[in-house]
């Protein structure tokens, strides 16, 4: 049995959460035992980087004297996880001050980092440390006749000295090698290993969507059935904001599956479609499901009454909270038309000019300065308690 | 060696179509790629287009796309990309109108570099000798001079492709040659400048620059350097630097990242239009059972991070 330290990242726990729970299945069903590594940080996705290299290195140099401890190398299921952590990695090792330096920082917590630690994507773990025909020793299902288009991203493929592209080259085409393993075809297209637009997308829109219309739009031409990729930063654009993006830029509707990595080994494998979280895709997985395991179950029913009911909670005390609001403005304004007669307050918002409307503005203003410190000190209060 | 070149044609004058001609032909085991087309040129088809010139990578004539990337011909032997005579595709570089099969017309990529004013401006008057800057201020810019103005990072930019006013990597690399020169007295007007839309921000982070370049001038590391500058020179009222403030202050607080705040963050409590937006994106992913948590994951004992967070960050002031 094969152990590592298991890094998920934060999207796997966050927006992605279908990710994390399809990843625990295979790697059951792959003999692979993990430890999480529960105290290591965020990598920093390269944003934290462009603020702050060395805070950066720190946190993930941090991260893998953990696993250095443990003496285990570390598994990761997001290329942006793998990516930034292989670039600390070969910072410091090719220069040992810089290590030395690092190393100054971790001290205080009692951490010292030689070295030797090994960061490795479940997709290379697949074939260098299984290999692909053990692989698909654990496949019951052939899935011969569908056509998967990979999507790589950047993180996995570039820079290519940091990610050991010379010593193991068959990492430039992992996923076209994994989904043969499957039985299924590879759709070549041009968007493979180019941006999903996720870094942008809260910067720049625009751009970021024409890059998922782009992509969907021509892996959807070339007769994909679905997306694969090994990264869920890309999905969380490619899926979320696909339905805008294909209707912006090209006039259609978005319906090309983004699915993750261990979802397409967890299906070959035969693992039921609801425990994958296939229910969980903004872009409807259904059709898709249903014709590669017809009639087997396919939503997860506790979760999205979860959610349904989460979501009308929400809603509910919205439309209760502005009834009240309403409410609480003309029982107000009634009082103090009774208590001080028309030409008062009243007066004074019923004639609302421009420069009352600059006043009301900054008032509004600061109520959401203080709600937005309110948030952060119920958020410290209830973390702090669960 | 046996070499099998397939070379994308195109002939605007004879009204042609894009298409693909295979060559083969015999070469030495030491030949580049641009020792295999000249030869073809010379000795196959006298029609095909190409520009070069010194043939030792220090001219940049002679940018093309071999199997999808962008490289200089004359620096890449074939044998280290088809070592068993397998075919090699050779395309004209991106993002810039072909003039003729694997010539591209330079001029966006020039017009670019001008925009970034890319010579010295000092305030003071002509110094009486020579300006005088210290080995320390100018050795880290060694790299970035070493640019030879190829195109190759244009070529494969990823932001350019879906977005053309975008100044790209060449020309925002030149940017920081100046900005971070010692020498030049207008840093933070051309800061100011790369910091609007089509700036430094629209860059994607995903090193297809840093990947191609041949000279090593990772375009996309200046790129994020100057996003560092212009925030300390105080250009704060941008999507990009919410962003990047936000997501410190989450791994600080937690030692994750708090999706759900960096969203709202990014996009700004007052922009209405964003947030509403935004709420239809997080309603979708409620129903659905992926909204982030509302709550977010905490690491464990991630007051040791946030004690390394508040450190390296004040330290760097």
């Amino acid at each position: 049995m094969k152990k590592y330290a298991f890094y998920p990242g934060c999207v796997a726990r966050g927006g992605a959460p279908e990710l994390y729970q399809s990843s625990l299945l295979v790697l059951d069903k792959l003999g692979i035992e993990t430890i999480e590594l529960d105290k290591a940080a965020c990598t920093g996705a390269g944003v934290l980087q462009e603020k702050n290299q060395k805070l950066g290195d720190v946190l993930n140099i941090r991260t893998l004297a953990f696993a250095e401890d443990m003496n285990l190398p570390i598994i990761t299921i997001c290329s942006t996880c793998q990516g930034v952590m292989s670039q600390a990695n070969h910072r410091v090792l090719k220069n040992p001050e810089y290590l030395e330096e690092i190393n100054s920082e971790l001290r205080e917590e009692g951490l010292e980092y030689k070295g030797s630690t090994e960061v490795k994507h479940l997709l290379w773990i697949l074939i260098e440390d299984i290999g692909l025909n053990e692989l698909q020793k654990t496949f019951k299902k052939e899935l011969k006749g569908f056509n998967f288009a990979p999507f790589y991203g950047c993180y996995i493929v570039r820079p290519s000295d940091a990610l050991g592209f010379s010593e193991n080259p068959e990492r430039q085409h992992s996923l076209d090698m994994v989904i043969n393993s499957t039985g299924a075809s590879v759709t070549d297209f041009s968007g493979k290993t180019k941006c999903c637009g996720f870094p942008i997308l809260l910067i720049n829109q625009k751009n970021s969507l024409k890059m998922v219309s782009n992509h969907t739009g021509e892996a959807k031409d070339k007769g994909a059935d679905a997306m694969v990729t090994p990264c869920p930063l890309c999905h969380l654009n490619l899926d979320g904001y696909q339905g805008k993006a294909r209707k912006d830029n090209r006039g259609d509707k978005g319906d090309l599956p983004i699915i993750h990595l261990p979802q397409l080994l967890g299906l070959a494998m035969g693992i039921e479609p609801y425990r994958l979280g296939f229910a969980r895709h903004i872009v409807s997985t259904k059709d898709f499901i249903s014709s590669i395991s017809p009639g087997e179950r396919y939503s997860d029913p506790q979760n999205f009454n979860v959610a349904m009911l989460l979501g009308m909670i929400g809603f509910g005390s919205l439309i209760f909270a502005l009834i009240t609001a309403i409410a609480a403005f003309f029982i107000l304004r009634a009082i103090l038309i009774y208590e001080w007669g028309d030409n008062s307050f009243t007066h004074y918002i019923d004639t609302c000019s421009f420069e009352n409307i600059f006043i009301i503005g900054k008032y509004i203003c600061s109520f959401l300065e203080v709600t937005e410190k309110v948030w952060d000190w119920g958020i410290s209060i209830l973390t702090s308690l669960f | 060696m046996k070499a099998v070149l397939d070379v994308k044609r195109f002939d605007p004058e004879n009204n042609s179509k894009e298409y693909f001609q295979k060559y083969e032909l015999e070469v030495e085991e030491s030949s580049t790629i641009l020792d295999a087309l000249i030869k073809i040129r010379e000795d196959l088809d006298g029609t095909l287009a190409l520009r070069c010139s010194c043939r030792a990578s220090i001219c940049g004539s002679c940018g093309m796309r071999v199997n999808g990337s962008a490289k200089l011909v004359c620096k890449t032997r074939l044998v280290d990309i088809a070592p068993e005579g397998e075919k090699v595709q050779v395309e004209p570089l991106g993002n810039m109108p072909i003039i003729k099969d694997l010539v591209v017309d330079m001029n966006p990529f020039w017009n670019k570099v001008q925009q970034v004013r890319p010579f010295m401006m000092p305030n003071n008057t002509e110094p009486e000798g020579e300006y005088i800057a210290s080995n320390e201020s100018m050795t880290h810019l060694v790299d970035v001079m070493n640019c030879i103005m190829c195109g190759a990072c244009v070529s494969d930019c990823t932001a350019l492709e879906v977005d053309e006013s975008f100044i790209g990597p060449a020309a925002l690399a030149k940017a920081y040659r100046f900005v971070a020169d010692p020498r030049d007295d207008k840093s933070k007007d051309r800061l100011k400048y790369l910091n609007k839309n089509s700036g430094v921000w629209d860059c994607t982070r995903c090193y297809a620059c840093v990947e191609v370049c041949p000279k090593g001038v990772a375009p996309m590391e200046r790129i994020m350097k100057m996003r560092d500058l212009a925030i300390e020179e105080g250009f704060k009222n941008t999507s990009g630097y919410r962003h990047t403030k936000s997501f410190v202050n989450s791994v600080g607080k937690s030692g994750r990242l708090d999706e759900a705040r960096l969203a709202l963050t990014s996009v700004g409590f007052f922009n209405v239009f964003g947030l509403i937006d935004l709420a239809f994106v997080g309603l979708k992913a409620l129903v659905k059972g992926k909204l982030p948590p509302i709550l977010p994951h905490k690491a464990r004992e991630s007051e040791n991070i946030k004690k390394i967070v508040n450190k390296i960050e004040r330290g760097k002031g």
